[in-house]
Order: C-alpha cells, then sequence, then structure tokens
C-alpha cells in the first residue's frame, strides 16, 4: 500500500496522543484503556522540619469499651486491594450524596463532572456490606466513621506531632 | 502536486525511522518462544487473573470513569459472569505457556482482560497496567507461538512480526514519556527547597507504612541532594525514543537501566513494579548466555521433551488457580490472600527484577563482545577479499 508508512504512524499517533491529551488537560477524565503511566509530579516542601500529609480514614467503634478504633484499608476491605481504598472512602462508601465539583482544566475551560448517581435501592446492601466489614475486624457493625485528617509529622524523627480533623462523620449503618 | 511531494518526503522519512526502529527492537524467533514460556509462568504465579471479587462488592460502589468502557454498563457484571471470566483468562494463559494457538489466545487474552479491568477500575481508580498488555497484544503479531510450541503458530510476515516489536518499543517509549512529561513541568527546576522524589517518599513511608529495605535510609541523606533524582527520573522516563533511534545496543542499555530504576524505587519508596520484567524481556535474546545453540538443537530432539515440564507446570498451575477461584478465594501473587501480599511482593520484585537485570546484562555483554571482534576482524576479512578477488588460484 501506498503511504502505509504514514498511515500507520498517524493511526498509532491517534490512538497514543489523544487519551493523552485528555487526561493531560483534564485528570478526571482519564480514560481506560489508554497508553498512560502514573506522572505522579507532585512536589513537598523540603526546608521544613514539619509536614503535612492529607489522608482518608475510617474508624469502628470497639464491641468492648466505647471507644473508637482507626481500621486497617487492606483488612477491612479484603479482597479489594488497598489501592481502591481513598476512591472509596472519599466517596464515603456510598453513604453520603457527593456533590459534582466544578473543575478547572488546564485549558481553562471549567467542567462540572457529575458523580455517578447511587441508586437509592443499592444503599441497604452498601450498609449491609460494611456491616459485615465491621463484624470481621471486631467492631461495633452500627457505626462507621469516616474522616479527612490533616496529620502532621516531624521528618527529623517520624514523630506524628497531631492529627487535625478536616471533616468527620458518622454514620448509622442500621 | 506539492502535497503528493510533501507526502512521499512524509512517506520517506517514516520508512526510514521505522526500520530503525525495527532494527533496534528485533529479536530471534526462538528468543521469543522461550519469553513466551516465561511469560506463562510469570502471569500464573504473579500476576494471575481475578477479578471476580467486584461482583461481591455493593452496586453503589460502581463509579466507572467517563471515558471508559465500563461506562456503557449500569453496574459491575453478575458474578458467574466474571467468574467465568477469570478461568477463561487463566486457561487462555495455560494455552499460550504452552503453545496452542498462541496468536488467538493472546489476542483474545488480551481483549478480555482490557474489558475486566475496566470494571476492576470502576471502583474509582485506573491503575497503570496497560503497558504490559498493550505490549502483549504486540507479541501476539510476532512468532512468540511459532517456537517451543505444542501447536506451532504459522509464522508470522516477517515484516509484520518486525514491525509489531517495534510498536511493542514505541509503546515502552511513549508510556514513559506519558508519566515523564508532567514530571518535567514540576520538577526541573532550581528550587531545592522542594522535592519530587521525596513528595513520593514521606507519605509512603508515614501514611503507608513503606518502611523496609533502604527506605529508612532516606533519612541519613540531605533532603536537597535527593534534587539529582528528581532530574534523573525525568531524564531517564523522557529518554527511551533517543535510545530506541540510537540502535539495539541503546535500546538495550536503556532497558538495564529501567530494571535499574525500579530496583531502586522497591529498595527506597518499597514500590514493586516487578511486572515491567515482562515489558522489557520481550527485547532480550534470552538463551544465548546459557548455550542458546544446545537449546535450540534440543527443541526439535525427542530426547529433551522441553514441553513436558512446562505443559505439566502450567496445568497444575491452572488447576490450582481454577480451585481457588471455584472456593471462592481468589488472588494475583502466588496464590496469597490479604495483607501479607504487600510485603511478600516486594522481596519477590527484587529477586524477579535482579533476574531481568541479569539477563539484560547477559545479551548486553555478548552484543558488546560479537561488536568487538567484528571490528577487530573486519580489516583482515577486508584484506581476505581483496587477497580472493585478486588471487587467481581461488577463482
Amino acid at each position: 500500500m501506498k503511504y502505509s508508512n504514514t498511515i500507520y504512524t498517524v493511526a498509532l499517533s491517534i490512538v497514543f496522543f489523544v487519551p493523552f491529551a485528555v487526561a493531560f488537560v483534564a485528570p478526571p477524565l482519564e480514560p481506560y484503556p489508554a497508553l498512560l503511566l502514573p506522572s505522579g509530579a507532585g512536589t513537598i516542601k523540603t526546608t521544613e522540619d514539619q509536614m503535612d500529609f492529607t489522608r482518608t480514614s475510617i474508624y469502628g467503634k470497639l464491641a468492648v469499651g466505647d471507644s473508637w478504633t482507626r481500621l486497617s484499608p487492606s483488612q477491612f476491605l479484603s479482597p479489594i486491594p488497598p489501592e481502591f481504598f481513598p476512591s472509596l472512602a472519599q466517596r464515603y462508601f456510598a453513604l453520603r450524596p457527593v456533590e459534582p465539583v466544578p473543575y478547572r482544566t488546564r485549558v481553562g475551560v471549567v467542567i462540572k463532572l457529575d458523580p455517578r448517581k447511587v441508586d437509592e435501592k443499592d444503599i441497604p446492601r452498601a450498609k449491609e456490606w460494611l456491616r459485615t466489614r465491621l463484624k470481621e475486624t471486631g467492631c461495633e457493625d452500627s457505626l462507621l466513621r469516616i474522616c479527612q485528617e490533616v496529620v502532621t509529622i516531624r521528618r527529623s524523627d517520624g514523630a506524628e506531632l497531631g492529627v487535625r480533623n478536616e471533616d468527620d462523620r458518622i454514620f448509622e449503618l442500621r | 502536486m506539492k502535497m503528493i511531494g510533501f507526502l512521499n518526503f512524509v512517506e520517506r522519512g517514516l520508512a526510514i525511522a521505522w526500520q530503525r526502529l525495527e532494527e533496534a527492537c528485533s529479536n530471534d524467533a526462538h528468543s521469543l518462544g522461550l519469553f513466551r514460556i516465561f511469560w506463562g509462568c510469570f502471569i500464573l504465579l504473579f500476576d494471575a487473573p481475578y477479578s471476580a471479587f467486584v461482583s461481591h462488592v455493593p452496586q453503589a460502589f460502581y463509579n466507572p470513569s467517563v471515558l471508559s468502557l465500563a461506562n456503557f454498563f449500569s453496574g459491575f457484571p453478575p458474578y458467574w459472569l466474571m467468574l467465568g471470566g477469570d478461568l477463561v483468562k487463566i486457561w487462555l494463559v495455560v494455552l499460550i505457556t504452552v503453545g496452542i494457538k498462541t496468536r488467538w489466545c493472546t489476542i483474545t487474552f488480551c481483549v478480555l482482560t482490557f474489558l475486566s479491568n475496566s470494571f476492576v477500575y470502576s471502583l474509582g481508580k485506573i491503575d497503570h497496567d496497560v503497558v504490559l498488555w498493550t505490549i502483549t497484544l504486540c507479541l501476539a503479531f510476532t512468532d512468540w507461538g511459532a517456537h517451543y510450541a505444542l501447536v506451532p503458530d504459522r509464522h508470522a510476515d516477517p515484516k509484520v512480526s518486525r514491525r509489531a516489536l517495534a510498536t511493542a518499543g514505541v509503546v515502552i517509549a511513549f508510556g514513559f514519556f506519558t508519566a515523564g512529561f508532567e514530571k518535567a513541568l514540576h520538577w526541573v527546576n532550581l528550587d531545592f527547597s522542594s522535592g519530587g522524589f521525596l513528595s513520593w517518599f514521606y507519605p509512603g513511608y508515614y501514611l503507608l507504612d513503606r518502611k523496609l529495605l533502604l527506605a529508612p535510609w532516606v533519612f541519613r541523606v540531605p533532603a536537597q541532594s535527593f534534587k539529582i533524582l528528581d532530574y534523573t527520573a525525568v531524564a531517564f522516563e523522557l529518554s527511551p525514543f533517543l535510545f530506541l533511534f540510537a540502535g539495539r545496543t541503546a535500546w538495550r542499555i536503556w532497558l538495564l537501566v529501567a530494571t535499574c530504576f525500579h530496583l531502586a524505587n522497591a529498595l527506597l519508596l518499597n514500590i514493586p513494579f516487578y511486572i515491567h520484567v515482562l515489558v522489557y524481556l520481550p527485547f532480550i535474546t534470552f538463551p544465548r548466555g546459557f548455550g542458546r545453540r544446545k537449546l535450540e538443537a534440543r527443541e526439535t530432539s525427542v530426547a529433551f521433551r522441553w514441553w513436558l515440564p512446562v505443559t505439566v507446570g502450567a496445568v497444575i498451575l491452572g488447576f490450582a488457580l481454577t480451585a481457588q477461584r471455584l472456593t471462592g478465594g481468589g488472588s494475583q501473587f502466588l496464590f496469597i490472600e490479604g495483607a501479607p501480599v504487600v510485603s511478600i511482593s516486594l522481596y519477590v520484585s527484587l529477586v524477579v527484577l535482579s533476574f531481568c537485570a541479569l539477563i539484560i546484562a547477559l545479551d548486553l555483554r555478548r552484543r558488546l563482545a560479537s561488536a568487538r571482534l567484528s571490528r577487530t576482524s573486519s580489516p583482515s576479512a577486508v584484506y581476505a577479499n581483496a587477497s580472493s578477488v585478486n588471487d587467481p588460484a581461488t577463482d
């Protein structure tokens, strides 16, 4: 075929570059499948001895006593791999409606992504699933606490100096 | 007229470029056949198909990306369908390993993997193992099923085979480019008060308990000196196209550096990115370091039944994985379920990546030695040719 190399190269470029351009301009729109590797291009201040990290934590109420215990994501979610924990916890395990958040793309256009609407009839099943998980970790199965936290750590010795709650919610699972 | 002239110019330029890429990436069919067996055993042991768990997850968690195949569906598929998909994929890998209808099995396996992963990543996060499956798809169009196979594939058109391997090289180079491009925008600067490598390290160390191997040693080094790692990472991730165009030896040098890069990540950041072993090894001449001639002679020898251990091993692994799935369990890594996978996979990744580095280094050493040999022997070859032309006795 005449121009076979040109046609092949153009086709390959479209398959590779279009998803890359979409993901670069608006990361929440990252397509799948697409030939993309994670960039992880964030930076951190290295001059100060104290560092703040944000994390989402889940707590269960101990069956004995009245205190909350922080649950290990990998144990709580198993067999769901722990890397899916942040995305699930940030959506409050579908226990709370998540509002569409406006997102400013790199080209300045603001897009509003509607998170998938959770069907009301699916929520009892989600609560049942969470109750089973809590029971398996030795906690009371009626309450789940989900916190968006800021952890302050001293770099020189790794000591945890404090945890600040940015958002703290307790969900009834009954 | 001008347009046609321009198109011809572009076509000629691209033909030269692709030829260069094909030379850099080419590998012989015997090596690809041996690599296929390694690929199959590796997948069955360390990255076995397991996606049925998503059907046990509440439908309320279904949150596919806007631009995903899963967005065409209203929820996670039923358990029997995902389990069936896993079992089909497991046995396709067994067939690929022993070499039965390898080409079709590979294409079907990759399509099924893209489909099932679309549902797994509907939990709200996309994992980035796509390079491995894209390269596997490219290998379907090579001769990787033509040797060391129970039912060998017909040899592919050499042009198609060479182009497929060159495309696999481009896939790696572009994949790394997508990772390096954004890093270059944020990491390459003279601001020594911020760090990119450390932005991976500290959250991992403090929040995800990635404190094994050399991670504690990072604190003994002044934070500012890690800036050099930021520059190195960007240079490494943006450079594969240069190495691809530089030729076979340069490309293998980059593959060796890439393996060392993953080893360093495992040691310092405790990130075990071991599946990339299957991305780098298709370009390596597999058995030459271990007596290639003997292996090739044995391929057809009745005495050396290569297929016996391979078939028995693959079938046993296939049955073991099937049994695990049918009893409601499942794991991708060495049949291990739950939290211990994290630390065990890290240690295994060190062994696997070291093995990969060794194989690449051996191929590189052989390649450099033969290049040296051809350089030293070339004057005598010229002399021999010249004398054969001039000497009437040789006519």
